[in-house]
């Protein structure tokens, strides 16, 4: 296989994928249409955050650590609302456990 | 002069905000760059693909493909799939990149990651949207990953194995600190939690990606349908700028 061309047509989709809907006219934004927008994330973050804990290789799973981390993590930003920390915390509590000393 | 410190400094805060991320993108990337090598790519190979490419998934699938002789169009077919989520970030993007030349749009496109979506967009919950800002935010994650694969390359029998030491929940961790703001009403966590069980539904069954983008499409109708009234135009003034900067 000739890597130049995989790579330049990998890049070539991968940047339009990510270019197309990045510049919308302003009259496409009406006030229903952003609130359709500011949802978007709401989904986006769940895919990227629920699968990761209750799927792996295409099956149901089920892992106590990092189920419990995760709501130590929303705790932590509940009452700090500082991203670093509840990002440390939650993720020192993983590591932790994995290596065996907690 | 003022006005390219300003810039220096809401770069360095871009840094700054994209640290704990950069760091695991340096581990991922040196993962990476251990695995392409397996795969039979040089080391030039595999840090070039991290230059062009510049995508985790993608360049994961690929390899994984050139290991097993999987042809160029299979391993572009599934590239695609897992871009798709790229057509929803973008377009949520969209009203935070007004501001933007074409220019700037077009070469900030190249560094729309997972990632990277996730910390501009918690900045843009209180700040207008700042090119060096953006800037800082891509230009450190893509270096990680460029480094990251070269380590991987040249040191790869040295890399800690993440899954034993648990790094792999770092992204989930990252998300879930930044979705913490994105929670604002019961709808919206409704919505989430209605989204997160389909996606975990949808990951069991469609390819990698797809379910990412039936998760953003279904939330974004929520939000259509069942319009918001607290949702306004994004701050871009000059006095919201004049706020000064903030850590994610």
């Amino acid at each position: 296989m000739n890597l130049f061309w995989l790579y330049v047509l990998m890049s070539i989709l991968t940047y339009v994928s990510r270019r197309a809907f990045l510049s919308l006219p302003d009259h496409w934004l009406s006030p229903r249409m952003r609130s359709g927008l500011s949802y978007i994330p709401v989904g986006i973050f769940a895919a990227l955050i629920f699968p990761s804990l209750f799927a792996s290789e295409q099956q149901w799973v089920f892992q106590p650590v990092p189920l419990v981390a995760s709501a130590v993590c929303l705790l932590v930003m509940a009452f700090s609302k500082n991203v670093f920390l509840s990002f440390g915390v939650s993720l020192g509590l993983v590591v932790l456990v994995s290596v065996g000393i907690l | 002069m003022n006005r390219a410190q300003s810039s220096l400094s809401l770069f360095r805060v871009g840094l700054w905000d994209a640290l704990p991320i950069a760091a695991s993108y340096i581990l991922f990337g040196a993962i990476f760059g251990m695995m392409a090598l397996q795969a039979g790519l040089t080391s030039w190979e595999s840090v070039a693909m991290s230059i062009f490419v510049y995508s985790g998934a993608a360049q994961f699938s690929a390899i994984s493909m050139l290991a097993d002789h999987a042809g160029m169009w299979a391993i572009l077919i599934t590239t695609v799939l897992l871009n798709t989520r790229h057509f929803l970030m973008g377009l949520s993007l969209s009203p935070y990149y007004q501001r933007f030349s074409f220019g700037q749009v077009t070469g900030l496109a190249f560094y729309l990651t997972d990632e990277q979506y996730a910390v501009t967009l918690n900045r843009f919950r209180h700040y207008p949207s700042q090119l060096p800002y953006i800037l800082g935010v891509s230009l450190s994650l893509h270096t990680a990953w460029i480094c990251g694969t070269w380590i991987g390359t040249v040191a790869g029998q040295w890399i800690p194995d993440p899954a034993a030491l648990g790094l792999g929940f770092s992204f989930t961790a990252m998300f879930l600190a930044l979705a913490y703001y994105q929670l604002t009403s019961w709808l919206r966590i409704l919505t989430f939690v209605m989204c997160g069980v389909l996606a975990v539904y949808l990951s069991l069954l469609l390819p990698n990606g797809l379910h990412l983008l039936i998760a953003g499409l279904v939330a974004f109708g929520v939000g259509y349908l069942l319009p918001d009234p607290k949702i306004s135009i994004p701050p871009q003034t000059a006095d919201a700028a004049a706020k000064g900067v903030e850590s994610a």
